[in-house]
């Protein structure tokens, strides 16, 4: 469970975020939607525990542990998981070992021990060929040369290896086509379990088409204004987020 | 003084006389006494590895007097009418005569430079040169342009260096041009001061915050021996476009010693190089990016034929608080000829971490296979590379923003490759 | 990633003063008298019970030497070394040199162990039998100058191929050190050079006959092990016509506090058709956390294209030393042959590293390729120098120079200085270097999938480094992945 509490967070003097809270349970997937420059990737890269943010009131927790004080690979082994809108490239790093490198970092967090070659790869494979990844793709560097849904696949792919906890979704939509968007969408669906959080942070309800939320929470200037069902995204869709900017100022 | 040097040089005794006859004072002095002690550079000098001034100038002519009547007569009749406001110099003297009246023109000051104009030394600091000293020493009577802060100077202003036709001299100019904050101007420079005599020239070049430069330098008659120093610094945001056109060049060394003294500022050097016969030119800058947030862009292009010999030597200094520096340098040469050579040396000191600098280097001949496609449609094996040669050379060009410039320049380039030298 | 993880903690158990292999080894060795004149060159070669015609060729080196100045570069600062202050010459005590590796000193091959060699040749060194199917190592050790183990001596001798101490050379093959010696680097060629004709205490010699691979690779341990003790390595690599062979050169040496100077000279020389790749991973002491110690690495490293389509390919991963300053170069002298050079240098701390190569075209159809990845961090100065020249003879000389440089940390400088000369203009050269950081957002990308700081950092590094690793032997690239990390240790913060 993802909680968060009265959340404050100034970038260089500027109020980004001001009194957020939110809760979201086990197996629940939230949306957030709101109009750009709402704060909603600060919210994401907050979590997730990027420098250059100032959190000056409030707390995250996850599963009732306090992230604030961790750094984001002691983050990544509680089990959180970003979605980058924008991931990034690391040339020379082939994408087969970036994924071994997290898995086995993250497992040795756990004080798990590392997987066997034959076992990670079985899990590559599998996990690969319901993305339609081909596994040449996998001796590529890290994003390099890239589209945009393959990039996102990619994502998908690592969030399905590691496992998360919790994962948050920062504009997956963006930069991709609609066949693209079904991937990866049915990617996200076949990792829903009652375990897991979801929190989808869109500009559209478009994606909210393919991956169904249980909640659907308006962002403006930095706080949630709104909060409601399914139904709420539908509404924004035909009304616009005019109302809810207003609102909030 | 002049004991400080060991087994100098004819020339070296020649301007250490010339120190001694004429005593000099204040900034003169010092220059000259850094001068009597380092000489001309060698090719032991790295920086003047490709070449080497104290080798190549046996001896010094005499020093070019301010010329009298008759000079200015025959100069004269060098100077073409143009629509650009023209501002004359002979032998590296400033002849208001000669000039164009610009009095009535709003925002521009055009004088006499003083003859221990202070802003000289300041924007000279940190070069390390002896023939910035030399010129330090000896150079006078030069004109100092001025544009007033917000000022746009309309029509080009034209700093035209003709020569006395005396014979061969030593001649040492020196100008300076002020851009006030937020000043725009277009500034070119035609060098015609014929082929004979050594010359150590210097243009300083300062702007003011947001200014805007964009300059020309047309050199098509070169020196038997000569150095051109250009010398610069940006205030923050201001904005430099320098390009030159050289040839005709017996010897020629071209110095570039420009700074980013504020934050954000913009700077594109270019030129295009092109050389025949035995001619040497060497192109040599160092860049300071001394600000954070600076972008520069050099390109350098040489076309070189029958034994030619090109030089580029490219220093980009990024000190430990210019972060954010953006800064390309890219050489590129076509060697026409078997015996033509080109040598450079593109060089990045980096001390920040977070920037992106990188430079790039190439030298080849024309491309056969674009040559084949050409003579394939019936364009004539000559008119081909012509084509190819100044399309290669004018890419130089086209970091100028005034279009009036650029024109200036490709029609000298036409005018170069009219006679089938280059082919 | 096992290595990198494994590297980071080992990293953890040291800080920038527990230099890894900084232990010094108890050892009784035989030594010159400190200083250096004509009579240290003539105990130097009677202690090798040298010819007299290399005693001579010694003493015109050192003659030649007290005419020269020592050279003064423009980014590399060190206080004035007292040559007479110096050991020159320094010898494992022993008789007469072991004759099996049952003599070795059971200290030297502890020596090996922590220097991390790896386990296959040190049991080669222990006599162990080796498996018939392994990959086959020979280890010719260096310990302190001169070598008391050669491995596979047989199996090279029964391919034909030559490789001993080049003390042993002396003897039992005048004829080829005669020829070969000194025709790449001349005695004249630099001050450091020409002292190490004078006082060269032993180093390696191969010789590969016309048509054979060597069978195996050819590797030498170098350490730096007594105190105060230059080290004047001369290596010397001759493949005949059509023969192949490749050579692994390791280093590590002893914390100390005064600096010690290594000034090593490696020629090498390719015929018609052959083919010589020479690796190296460079791991001195780069000096404490105040750039105290350290030693200072001035190396001769040439390579001659003799013959037409010979090739020479020269790897390099530098990550130690308190002053690097190496030039491996090329002279490509056959027509169509064709030079390489893959480097990647790291510094850290108040390192001065300042390497390059050369590659000199004088044939026709000459190629070269020149690959550099400068790592930068702390307070240390990397500079890549390089000159790419062609002569008037070299029709359709051809080459690529790419030269990277990563900074980390603002204490730090990168520094690039390419001289590129054509004289000829059918040759095509291209040249491109790139400086830039390791992007927070990078960072925080690897760190938000699990990788702490460091392991991101390395991870990154190594794949800015990966074209040039790619290029080493697979035992080696190994090697330097972990030495890569261990370098950047602490340089994150």
């Amino acid at each position: 469970m993802l909680e968060i509490n009265n959340l404050h967070i100034s970038i260089a003097g500027k109020k980004i975020i001001d009194g957020l809270s939110l809760t979201v349970a086990d197996g629940e997937v939230a949306a957030i939607m709101g109009p750009n420059g709402s704060g909603k990737s600060t919210l994401s890269y907050v979590i997730a525990g990027r420098a250059d943010y100032e959190v000056t009131e409030g707390s995250i927790r996850l599963d009732g542990v306090d992230l604030l004080d961790k750094t984001p690979s002691e983050r990544a082994a509680l089990g959180l998981f970003l979605v980058f809108q924008y991931p990034l490239e690391i040339p020379g790093v082939t994408t087969m070992t970036f994924l071994k490198a997290a898995l086995n970092a993250q497992r040795k967090a756990r004080n798990e021990d590392e997987l066997s070659i034959p076992d990670f790869m079985r899990r590559v494979r599998g996990a690969a060929s319901k993305l339609n990844i081909p596994l040449d793709m996998l001796k590529r560097p890290v994003n390099l040369g890239f589209s945009g849904g393959e990039k996102k696949r990619m994502e998908i792919l690592q969030m399905a290896l590691l496992e998360p906890k919790f994962a948050i979704l920062d504009e997956m939509d963006s930069g991709l086509d609609i066949d693209a968007l079904r991937v990866c969408a049915e990617g996200v669906n076949a990792l829903r379990s009652k375990d897991r959080g979801l929190l989808v942070i869109t500009h559209y309800q478009r994606l909210l088409d393919y991956i169904a939320p249980d909640s659907v929470h308006v962002m403006s200037r930095g706080r949630i204004v709104k909060s409601g069902g399914p139904e709420l995204a539908l509404e924004l869709e035909k009304s616009g987020y005019a109302d809810y900017i207003e609102e909030a100022a | 003084m002049g004991a400080l040097l060991q087994n100098p040089t004819q020339a070296e005794q020649d301007f250490l006389a010339r120190f001694a006859l004429e005593p000099v004072d204040g900034e003169r002095q010092a220059a000259a006494e850094r001068f009597a002690r380092a000489g001309l550079p060698s090719r032991r000098n790295e920086a003047w590895h490709y070449t080497d001034l104290r080798a190549k100038l046996r001896a010094a002519p005499p020093l070019a007097a301010r010329p009298d009547a008759a000079a200015l007569a025959r100069a004269k009749q060098k100077l073409a009418p143009s629509d650009r406001l023209s501002i004359v110099t002979v032998d590296g003297y400033f002849i208001r005569e000669l000039s164009d009246d610009l009095s009535s023109t709003p925002g521009l000051s055009v004088r006499a430079l003083k003859a221990d104009e202070p802003a000289l030394k300041s924007l000279s600091r940190g070069a390390d040169d002896a023939l910035l000293d030399l010129n330090a020493a000896f150079a006078q009577g030069g004109v100092a342009i001025e544009i007033a802060a917000g000022a746009q100077v309309e029509k080009i202003l034209e700093l035209v260096a003709l020569d006395s036709a005396s014979g061969a001299l030593s001649r040492f100019a020196h100008h300076l041009v002020v851009l006030g904050e937020g000043a725009h101007a277009s500034l070119v420079e035609t060098r015609a001061e014929g082929a004979e005599g050594f010359g150590d020239s210097a243009l300083f070049v300062s702007l003011g915050r947001g200014a805007q430069l964009d300059y020309a330098c047309r050199s098509l008659e070169g020196g038997a021996v000569e150095v051109q120093n250009f010398v610069a610094r940006l205030g923050s945001e201001a904005q430099l476009r320098a390009v030159s056109l050289l040839a005709g060049a017996p010897f020629l060394r071209r110095q570039y010693f420009v700074s980013c003294d504020g934050a954000n500022g913009q700077i594109h050097l270019s030129g295009a190089t092109l050389l025949r016969g035995r001619e040497h030119a060497d192109v040599t800058l160092t860049l300071d990016h001394d600000a954070p947030a600076c972008l520069s862009r050099e390109t350098f292009k040489y076309v070189l034929a029958d034994q030619a010999d090109g030089v580029f030597q490219g220093k980009i200094v990024v000190p430990p608080h210019a972060q954010k520096t953006d800064g390309k340098m890219l050489c590129r040469a076509l060697l026409l000829s078997d015996d033509a050579a080109m040598s450079s040396k593109p060089e990045l000191e980096i001390f920040a971490d977070d920037v992106a600098c990188g430079h790039g280097a190439a030298c080849a001949k024309l491309d056969a296979s674009q040559l084949f496609y050409m003579e394939s449609r019936g364009i004539p094996r000559a008119e081909s590379q012509a084509i190819l040669v100044e399309a290669f050379a004018a890419e130089a060009f086209d970091d100028l923003k005034d279009e009036r410039l650029r024109d200036l320049l490709s029609a000298d380039l036409a005018l170069l490759l009219a006679d089938g030298a280059f082919t | 990633m096992a290595a990198v993880q494994e590297t980071v903690d080992k990293v953890k158990t040291l800080d920038v003063d527990a230099y890894k292999y900084g232990f010094f080894t108890d050892i009784e060795s035989d030594k010159a008298p400190k200083g250096l004149d004509e009579d240290t060159v003539r105990f130097i070669s009677a202690k090798k019970n040298e010819p007299e015609w290399m005693m001579e060729w010694r003493l015109d080196a050192f003659r030649r030497w007290l005419t020269m100045t020592e050279p003064k570069w423009a980014r590399v600062h060190y206080p004035p070394i007292d040559y007479q202050d110096l050991y020159y010459y320094s010898a494992p005590k022993s008789a007469e040199g072991p004759k099996s590796l049952d003599e070795v000193d059971p200290e030297l091959l502890r020596v090996y162990e922590k220097l991390g060699i790896p386990l296959r040749e040190q049991e080669l060194l222990a006599g162990v039998q080796p498996d018939p199917n392994a990959r086959k190592v020979a280890v010719d050790a260096v310990f302190d100058s001169v070598s008391v183990a050669t491995t596979f001596k047989a199996e090279l001798a029964r391919a034909g191929v030559i490789f001993c101490p080049i003390s042993e050379a002396i003897q039992t093959h005048p004829e080829l050190v005669k020829k070969y010696l000194g025709s790449v680097v001349p005695v004249t060629d630099n001050y450091f050079a020409t002292l190490n004709s004078a006082v060269f205490s032993d180093g390696s010699f191969v010789y590969v006959p016309p048509g054979v691979r060597c069978p195996m690779e050819l590797s030498t341990y170098f350490r730096i092990n007594e105190k105060n003790t230059g080290q004047f390595e001369r290596t010397l690599i001759i493949a005949d016509k059509g023969s192949y062979v490749s050579y692994l050169e390791g280093c590590t040496a002893p914390q100390r506090d005064e600096n010690q100077l290594h000034a090593a000279v490696v020629e090498l020389i390719a015929h018609d058709d052959a083919e010589i790749k020479y690796s190296t991973v460079q791991n001195w002491y780069p000096g404490d956390s105040e750039g105290k110690g350290g030693i200072y690495n001035f190396v001769t490293k040439r390579g001659d294209c003799r013959g037409d389509r010979s090739k020479i390919s020269w790897t390099q991963v530098e990550t130690g030393s308190a002053i690097t300053w190496k030039y491996p170069s090329c002279i490509l002298r056959g027509d169509d042959s064709r030079g390489e050079f893959y480097s990647i240098a790291i510094s850290n701390g108040w390192q001065q590293v300042d390497s390059g190569t050369k590659m000199l075209h004088l044939g026709a159809n000459t190629s070269s390729r020149v690959i550099s990845k400068g790592i930068a961090a702390g307070h240390s100065q990397n500079t890549y120098r390089g000159q790419i020249s062609a002569h008037r003879k070299a029709v359709n000389a051809r080459n690529f120079t790419q030269c990277d440089s990563l900074l980390i940390g603002n204490k730090c400088g990168a520094h690039t200085v390419p001289y590129i000369e054509a004289k000829n203009s059918s040759a095509l050269f291209e040249h491109e270097a790139t400086t830039s950081k390791i992007s927070d957002d990078q960072l925080f990308y690897c760190m938000q999938r699990g990788l702490s700081a460091e392991e991101a950092t390395a991870l990154i590094v190594n794949g800015f480094v990966r074209d040039v690793l790619q290029q080493l032997p697979m035992e080696f690239a190994v090697e330097a992945q972990k030495l890569i990390a261990i370098s950047l240790e602490g340089s994150v913060g």
